[in-house]
């Protein structure tokens, strides 16, 4: 198995780029390059993403969303992407900004605080594999590996909250870490399951076994829950509606970010669509077959030529994963703009109450239904 | 524990509900958006029935609308205007330049340099639409809304495109006309007036009165002279102010003032005092008393010749230096149009310096030729040459 950084070594190394042929200076420039490739791909996320937000909110409440700015022939005013420029003007406004850092805050965690958030959710992408061997990083401890580091985030939502020297700030960053202690479990649980069935961690073995079996969403009764059980945790470990009660701006005005602006709140933004990013892909990953074709197992009883007309392949591959990436965004976005937020007490009671002992249910009763069937 | 699974489902059912119904708009968003586009979309102006015809009233004051070609530059509205927001200049055009004529038949004698106005300032109070002789200015909607489109909104990106510039003469023919007519050029003076007032680095300059100058340099044109008011005979009547009673006092003063103006003599007007007075009940012996002061003030008589000659004579005779001719002659003619027909003959001749009895017979020929000479005339015309 290669991955990215491995084949940029490589590369380097044999094209000699790299001065006395030195392989660590070859892993410096890997990373380097790999990094401001990833930075700008988490960027060029949170633009389409904010944007594709603000259409299907807009849509879902009878309205149109932005459609004014747009720029290459994409000024179509009410067609889809007749706005598309406007979060690269809302980006470009946000760095024009006032770096604000109020007096009372505790200054150096105040600012470390973003880059904390940020810092997790880009290593999260790191170890994230978009098709057969298109990873930065392939970890053999791939799930543990993105659900470790992305909890890493609750850190720096709660150093944003104490630093800011603000209630609603602090009540933000209280619930945040409250919330996200509760959601890990079932999250963990329902990987669980999934690790139990392959026997291994890493992301191309999971796909490898939904492969030659079957996707996991339709494995058996149970994954439909588990399913369920990850997403929606997911959905509340990256905070949205209806558990963004972290930064619920009804009531604590915008929680841990209420006194970031410019920036700095870029970041924030950066994080939480990188975050979704990652859970999306995640979800597609684990239960739904990663970058296999939904058409392929349908084409192939059909065709008699392979590759191409099955729509397999690595870079196939991506398109099916973003596919479905992007589909599971979609549907954040379908809950985002039609639950409403929950109240604490009812956060709690869904993780402890409903989520856990479903999931523990749930371990146990996939390990029966591998013992009877498989 | 029946309870905690009815509870699971219930939350699904109604989370579907949910989802089901923003599905149901996020697919329908072009039938159920009722958003209007404003900028790109408009409103149609609704039809109006308010019960009775729209020539009768007018209501809608949506901007002003000035029919260029129709002005005459008599700056009527820019004097109604209580803000001062339409700004004229106009140049009179010398005799050999014909500016045509508007639509009414009135012709034009003043070359519309700048008719500026500012829809910023206006308070839409209409005053000037009235005043204009050739309803060229008014307000657009109402009845209005045949002579043009209703425009209801106007709004522009920057405040001063609210100026709206009617007039269309060009620089060239404005330069022309003032060259011809021997004025400076109007746009030049402006020019130079905002160079005045805006220094070269920004700053202003020091004591630069815009509005004198804006008055200043506005074009020769003669002013109608206001007329003054026919005087009246005047009374002392401070001997009135002692009276404490507010009510007894402008009584009795305005009681004297009438009796004054009546024409009657001091002792008359005291006894008209005394007569109201006693009418109203508020004689009394120390009113008596300072009433009959009144008696003793004199009545100062007005100038006569202010209030027996009619303006027009004064202002000629005041016009009008020895040997030359006087055109107030023919204001005895009855006919209007016979009337300006002579005058207008003889003000040429008065301005070429011709004879007078060659106008004299042209003004013969001329009122023959249309019928209206009759013996009154012939007896101012012979008045004239005599």
């Amino acid at each position: 198995m290669t991955s990215f950084t491995d084949s940029l070594i490589k590369g380097l190394l044999d094209l000699g780029l790299v001065p006395g042929g030195s392989a660590a200076l070859a892993l410096v420039g890997a990373v380097i390059f790999l990094g401001v490739a990833v930075f700008l791909l988490i960027a060029l996320n949170a633009l389409i993403a904010v944007y594709f937000e603000r259409k299907v909110s807009a849509f879902m409440q009878d309205r149109l969303g932005p459609m004014e700015a747009g720029f290459f022939g994409f000024a179509g005013g009410k067609r889809f992407w007749g706005g598309i420029a406007q979060t690269v003007a809302d980006a470009l406004k946000l760095l024009g900004k006032e770096d604000i850092i109020p007096t009372d805050t505790d200054r150096k965690l105040f600012i470390i605080a973003p880059f904390i958030i940020f810092g997790a959710a880009f290593c999260a992408i790191i170890g994230i594999p978009v098709g057969y061997g298109l990873v930065i990083s392939d970890f053999n401890i791939g799930i543990f590996y993105v659900v470790a580091i992305s909890s890493v985030g609750v850190i720096g939502i709660i150093l944003s909250g104490w630093a800011s020297n603000n209630k609603w700030s602090l009540y933000g960053a209280m619930r945040a870490a409250a919330q996200i202690i509760s959601y890990e479990l079932p999250i963990g649980m329902s990987l669980l399951l999934v690790v139990m069935v392959v026997g291994s961690l890493q992301f191309h073995d999971i796909v490898a076994w939904q492969e030659t079996n079957r996707w996991f969403i339709i494995h058996s009764p149970f994954t439909v829950i588990a399913f369920l059980i990850f997403f929606l945790s997911g959905v509340a470990e990256v905070n949205r509606t209806p558990f963004d009660l972290p930064e619920s701006e009804s009531e604590l005005v915008a929680g841990f970010m209420t006194e970031y602006s410019g920036f700095r709140w870029a970041i924030f933004f950066l994080s939480e669509y990188a975050n979704v990013a990652v859970v999306s892909l995640m979800t597609a990953i684990v239960f739904l077959g990663g970058w296999l074709s939904p058409v392929g197992g349908l084409l192939r009883t059909f065709s008699v030529a392979d590759g191409w007309y099955y729509l397999e392949g690595p870079w196939w591959g991506a398109f099916w994963i973003s596919v479905k990436a992007i589909f599971l965004i979609f549907v954040m976005m379908w809950f985002r703009w039609t639950w409403p937020r929950m109240r604490v007490d009812q956060l709690m009671y869904t993780a402890w109450k409903v989520f856990i002992p479903f999931a523990l249910v749930n371990i146990f009763l996939v390990g029966v239904w591998e013992l009877l069937f498989a | 524990m029946s309870a905690y699974f009815r509870n699971i489902g219930i939350a699904i059912s109604t989370l579907w509900d949910g989802m089901r119904l923003t599905w149901k708009h996020f697919v329908n968003k072009k039938e159920l958006n009722a958003t209007l586009q404003y900028p790109h979309e408009k409103w149609p102006i609704p039809e109006r029935h308010i019960g009775f015809p729209e020539a009768s009233y007018n209501i809608i004051r949506s901007r002003l609308h000035v029919d260029i070609d129709n002005c005459i530059s008599c700056r009527r509205c820019e004097r109604a205007c209580p803000i001062h927001c339409i700004k004229i200049d106009a140049v009179k055009a010398p005799k050999d330049h014909e500016l045509g004529q508007t639509s009414n038949g009135t012709d034009k004698k003043l070359l519309v340099a700048r008719f500026d106005i500012d829809m910023a300032e206006c308070c839409w109070c209409n005053l000037c639409t009235y005043d204009c002789p050739e309803e060229c200015i008014y307000m657009v909607g109402g009845p209005n809304g045949k002579k043009h489109p209703i425009d209801y909104e106007f709004s522009k990106r920057d405040r001063n495109d609210l100026v709206f510039q009617f007039a269309t003469a060009s620089d060239e023919q404005v330069a022309e006309i003032s060259a011809a007519a021997g004025v400076a050029d109007p746009r030049a003076a402006r020019k130079q007036r905002r160079e005045n007032y805006y220094l070269p680095d920004g700053g202003q300059a020091e004591a630069v009165d815009v509005k004198a100058a804006d008055k200043a340099d506005k074009p020769a044109v003669d002013k109608p002279k206001v007329k003054a008011k026919p005087a009246e005979p005047k009374m002392d009547m401070s001997a009135l102010s002692v009276i404490e009673d507010r009510v007894v006092r402008g009584l009795a003063k305005k009681t004297a003032m009438g009796a004054v103006r009546a024409g009657k003599q001091p002792v008359e007007v005291a006894e008209a005092v005394k007569a109201a007075l006693s009418e109203a009940g508020k004689l009394t012996a120390a009113l008596e008393t300072i009433i009959g002061q009144l008696a003793q003030a004199t009545i100062t008589q007005p100038e006569a010749a202010a209030t027996e000659k009619p303006v027009a004579e004064t202002k000629a005779a005041k016009d009008t230096p020895e040997g030359e001719i006087d055109l107030s002659v023919l204001d005895g003619i009855t006919d209007r149009m016979a009337r300006g027909k002579a005058k207008a003959i003889l003000n040429r001749a008065k301005r070429q310096g011709g004879p007078v009895a060659a106008a004299v017979d042209e003004i013969r020929t001329t009122l023959s030729g249309l019928g209206k000479l009759n013996s009154e005339i012939e007896e101012i015309l012979a008045k004239l040459e005599g």
